[in-house]
């Protein structure tokens, strides 16, 4: 390679789209295939304090997963935060812009390819002038959306996207896509988008389960819960979270419906507790701070299925699980391995080469 | 005999005895002691040298033989370690009084978890942790710590509560019903009511068996047993816990699940088990069974002294389904030549006011040689000329012993105390009030129909297996526990089950072209796993006539799905052709917890949760079951034919019942299953499910 390295920009348009995955993944095997990597989240949104240092989550795993050698102060040299805020509406305020041109100076030195990690959406940013809009001019990056697959808004985002990006917009990777929406998705949404968009679809990845599951332990450090019983299985995995509110007999033919997901019930209902653990669902989370009776702990250490007191009701309890799920990271060894496998079947690797400008490998 | 260690043990040791006055462990010794037990007693206790006059023994391994039973009543910490000394004597029997286990907390748990190791390792049978112990009239032998001891007597009674049967020792002395057999069965760690069902099967001491359950523990097991003990002995069974505050109340104190009511209900239909619907009607259904013959049929005959109380009889007996013996003339004859012309001569017979004991005496004496008369229920109000002690007297010495069930219905109070001694004496229960003698005897009746019942073939369908084996791991592979409603059709269709032509479209074009394949009209409904009424949600389309109204409600039903369920996965809309009118059943499947695959069968379509017209059977089911349970329904008039309406292919549906349970028993994966609704053609024109739903499980 002769000139500066390639800059290839995975963005999101979207919350939640596994944005962070992707691109975790991407750098995993790009590093793999022998490139000599540099990685960026020019806007940390993801609040995180290291010792004195306050930083971005991806950013700081994302380097301690890569080994990367460059300072975090440079992977991610920005980090939204309300004094951030305070001081950009402030007089004099700092020239964001240049903070991060001086980072990438740093980060791209001697790379052949530079990976930047968008913030929640495109747009985040702006206001400070450093969109992730205007960083791609900026840095002459290719531009890769990596998108949520919806129903309802499946190329809206996308299209909107391109209007804002223009040409550098060179791909788009459908994520999460539901078993049955791949058919429509591969051979009906990519043939259009790609005869008449000229955006190709480079990778539709499916929903996947044993990506969406969170550690119990996990769960336990979010929720700021006491562990009553069950110590031993806190590494035991759910994939969602299921409010046990009904009656006892429709308790059991709900759980069976949906195994693998945490139940939120009241400490008093032993009913519910009781079949939640016969069922064998993978964690109790008891709301309001009552105590459970003492049988069902004796019972759920027997099953090895941990139980997890909160002072919150069921309802507010509930809605933090699933935002702990919703927000959950992929630095688990095992999740790691499980995107590299669905990367590897489900994304085109040749052309993600040839549009990030890379040469191809065997 | 099973479990002999328990009821017949040539000595039993009593670990934890003691002589402090108040300790649990000088009571059972005292039982023990004092209940005529004919073999070796060993107290057993570190302390003392002596206790009420018996040597005692520092430990279990210092006994001079291997006791037959071992009754441990020490502190919980330390019951592993002795029930492992026992193991390690050769004992093979032990009951643990004491409590402090599973249902005390986690330590309790724990601690009855290495129990339960201790005792599989040594191959013993333990009765309990925390239990009241238990009796045995016969041997005699009482290991109880009840200050009452139970009255000899042919009722082998167990329970779930320890505190109940202390309750049940004095109510039962005071109405004359005497045991077999006592046994509490507290946690049932080891030994449970299956193992006592087995025991007491053939114990000729023990005429009727009867329990107090909170839960059973092995489904399987009790329903093959019970089927087979109620063959020889009735078995009553009262069961707690059986509505959603009683099962809350038994899920935090057992740690079992209370399992579903129906589920119970069908489990003792299945298997003959008598169900008491209250602890007063346990024993008092028991005191018929041990003490008079179980009727030959079900016409009562009522013998009165008043009025009132005849009818009262008479309508409880109507409610209980019972009927009303009509007499034979020569009975009638007899009667009007002892009674006063203005009596009633017919049932129910009535002596009048001023009857003396000879009048009940004549009147039995016509009514017991009645051919027509299966059980008689005689009741006397006391009047100021009545005889109480001689009419008990007249009732005793024509009805004891003679083949005919009798049941004195003595009414008041302690005027009719004498009398009530008499006839307990001789045998013959007395209720203090109609009702429950009427109760007792639907009991009995019921029992009797039971036995007389025909046994049910469970046909053989040919099927294809394989198929849906093939189905089923697909769908598990997939992470899926709910199977599509195309893939839930070639489930049923393997198993001969009749389904409407099913399509699913993912998107529009599928959805046109599924629509030209099945052929106008057509039904379009909402694909999703978490949508499970169509209806509500605005899910559902049907009598769509051509390409333009299908794409409308392809519009129409993805827009109220959007709306109303926002959040709601969808895999598409279902293309299904249109059935022609008819009546509308559902047909489904449960899996429970205990007893397994619970059918149901019922008026379908989206009335079903309304009014709730369904009955249930465990699978597998017969002909005769699955005919039963259609019987059952007050829908099955609507089948029949009501108001000159031609009717339905009820035999269709039978089988459809019977491919179902066929189904459910080959795949144990099934957890639940629902045809809603199953459209039941005219005779000979069949029934075809419309919506069909299955959930599977690892």
């Amino acid at each position: 390679m002769t000139e500066g390295p390639k800059v290839v920009y995975l963005v999101s348009e979207q919350g939640f789209s596994g944005l962070h995955t992707i691109s975790l993944g991407i750098a995993v095997r790009l590093r793999r295939l022998g490139f000599r990597l540099g990685y960026m989240k020019p806007l940390g949104n993801r609040y995180r304090k290291e010792g004195d240092l306050l930083t971005d989550d991806d950013a700081y795993e994302t380097r301690k997963e890569l080994g990367l050698d460059e300072d975090l102060k440079d992977i991610c040299p920005v980090i939204f935060t309300a004094q951030l805020v305070r001081e950009a509406l402030s007089e004099g305020r700092p020239d964001y812009l240049s903070k991060v041109r001086r980072a990438f100076l740093r980060v791209s030195e001697g790379k052949d390819v530079v990976l930047l990690q968008g913030p929640l959406a495109a747009a985040q940013g702006a206001f400070l002038g450093i969109s992730s809009y205007r960083l791609a001019r900026e840095f002459d990056a290719v531009v890769i959306m990596v998108e949520k697959y919806d129903d309802a808004f499946f190329v809206d985002h996308l299209l909107c996207a391109r209007d804002a990006f223009g040409e550098r917009l060179r791909a788009v990777i459908y994520n999460m896509v539901p078993a049955v929406r791949h058919s429509f998705v591969k051979e009906t949404l990519s043939p259009y988008l790609e005869e008449n968009e000229k955006i190709p679809v480079l990778g539709v990845i499916p929903e996947d389960r044993p990506m969406k599951a969170v550690s119990v332990r996990e769960l336990v450090d979010g929720l700021r819960g006491e562990v009553l019983a069950g110590e031993d299985a806190l590494d035991n995995q759910f994939e969602g979270v299921l409010v046990g509110a009904m009656g006892p007999e429709h308790a059991i033919s709900v759980f069976r419906k949906r195994k693998g997901q945490c139940v939120v019930t009241g400490g008093d209902r032993s009913d519910i507790q009781l079949a939640a653990l016969e069922v064998g669902m993978p964690c109790l989370v008891l709301s309001g701070n009552l105590y459970p009776s003492p049988i069902i702990l004796g019972k759920a250490d027997e099953l090895k299925i941990p139980v997890i007191l909160v002072p919150d009701d069921t309802l507010g309890a509930a809605e933090k699980v699933d935002l702990i799920l919703k927000t959950s990271r992929t630095h688990d060894p095992r999740k790691l391995a499980r995107v590299d496998e669905l990367l590897d079947m489900h994304l085109d690797w040749g052309r993600f080469l040839r549009i990030a400008g890379l040469p191809p490998r065997p | 005999m099973f479990l002999r260690e328990f009821f017949k043990p040539h000595s039993v040791a009593v670990i934890g005895a003691t002589g402090k006055p108040g300790k649990v462990g000088r009571v059972v010794l005292e039982n023990l002691l004092s209940c005529g037990y004919p073999g070796d007693v060993y107290p057993v206790n570190p302390n003392d040298r002596e206790i009420l006059g018996h040597r005692a023994y520092p430990s279990v391994m210092e006994l001079p033989e291997v006791p037959d039973l071992a009754v441990i009543i020490i502190p919980a910490a330390a019951v592993p370690g002795v029930l492992e000394q026992c193991g390690q004597k050769g004992i093979k029997a032990a009951v643990i009084i004491s409590a402090g286990f599973k249902e005390a907390g986690r330590e309790g748990y724990r601690l009855e978890l290495e129990l339960e190791e201790v005792c599989r390792r040594h191959r013993m049978r333990v009765l309990g942790p925390n239990c009241l112990g238990l009796a045995d009239t016969t041997t005699p032998m009482n290991a109880t710590f009840a200050r009452t001891s139970p009255m000899t007597g042919r009722l082998a009674f167990f329970s779930q509560s320890g505190a109940l049967c202390t309750a049940a020792l004095g109510w039962t002395r005071e109405h004359g019903l005497g045991f077999s057999k006592f046994v509490s069965i507290g946690n049932k760690m080891d030994v449970d009511e299956v193992d006592l069902l087995k025991a007491l099967e053939d114990d000729w001491h023990s005429r009727v068996i009867a329990g107090y359950l909170e839960g059973i523990k092995r489904g399987d097991e009790f329903l093959r047993l019970a089927a087979e003990v109620t063959r020889k002995k009735p078995v009553v069974i009262f069961k707690a816990g059986t509505t959603q505050a009683g099962a809350k109340a038994v899920s935090s104190h057992t740690g079992t699940l209370a399992g579903s009511e129906n589920a119970y209900a069908a489990s003792f239909k299945r298997t003959g088990v008598i169900r008491a619907e209250s602890m007063e009607e346990l024993f008092h259904v028991c005191r018929g069974f041990s003490q008079q013959p179980v009727p030959a049929g079900d016409r009562v005959a009522i013998l009165t002294n008043a009025g009132g109380p005849g009818i009262i009889t008479a309508d409880a007996l109507e409610k209980a389904g019972l009927k009303m013996a009509g007499l034979e003339g020569k009975t009638v004859e007899r009667l009007k030549e002892c009674l006063p012309p203005a009596s009633n001569f017919y049932n129910p017979v009535d002596v009048l006011g001023d009857a003396l004991a000879d009048r009940y005496h004549h009147a039995l004496e016509a009514l017991m040689a009645d051919g027509q008369v299966d059980s008689i229920i005689c009741i006397l109000t006391p009047q100021a000329m009545t005889q109480p002690e001689e009419t008990a007297r007249a009732l005793v010495e024509c009805c004891s012993g003679k083949g005919k069930s009798v049941f004195a219905v003595f009414m008041g109070g302690a005027e009719i105390d004498g009398a009530e001694a008499i006839l307990h004496a001789a045998g013959i229960p007395n209720y203090r009030f109609p009702e429950i003698a009427v109760r007792t005897i639907r009991a009995m009746v019921e029992y009797r129909s039971y036995l007389n019942r025909e046994r049910d073939e469970v046909a053989f369908f040919e099927t294809d297996r394989q198929a849906v084996e093939k189905i089923f791991s697909r769908v598990l592979s997939e992470g899926r526990y709910q199977l599509g409603e195309v893939e839930a059709r070639e489930v049923f269709l393997s198993y001969g089950i009749p389904v409407a032509r099913t399509l699913l479209a993912t998107n529009l074009t599928e959805c046109i072209s599924a629509g030209r394949e099945i052929g106008y009209p057509v039904v379009a409904k909402i694909a999703s796993p978490q949508i499970l009424h169509k209806t509500e949600v605005g899910g559902v389309k049907v009598g769509i006539s051509n390409t333009d109204e299908l794409i409308e409600a392809y519009e129409e039903i993805n827009a109220n799905v959007r709306r109303l369920m926002p959040n709601a996965t969808v895999w598409g809309v279902v293309v299904q052709e249109m059935l022609k009118p008819s009546r509308e059943l559902i047909v489904g499947m449960n899996r429970d917890p205990q007893f397994g695959p619970l059918l149901m069968v019922g008026l379908g379509g989206i009335y079903v949760e309304v009014l709730k017209d369904i009955s249930f059977r465990l699978a597998p089911v017969g002909k005769m079951e699955s005919m039963e349970m259609l019987k059952e329904l007050k829908t099955y008039w609507l089948l029949r034919g009501a108001r000159g309406e031609k009717p339905a292919d009820i035999a269709a549906v039978a089988e459809v019942i019977q491919r179902v349970s066929q189904l459910v028993t080959d795949f144990p994966v099934i957890n639940e299953l629902d045809i809603n609704p199953l459209r039941v053609f005219e005779r000979d024109a069949g029934c075809v499910a419309a919506d069909a739903r299955i959930i599977i499980g690892e």
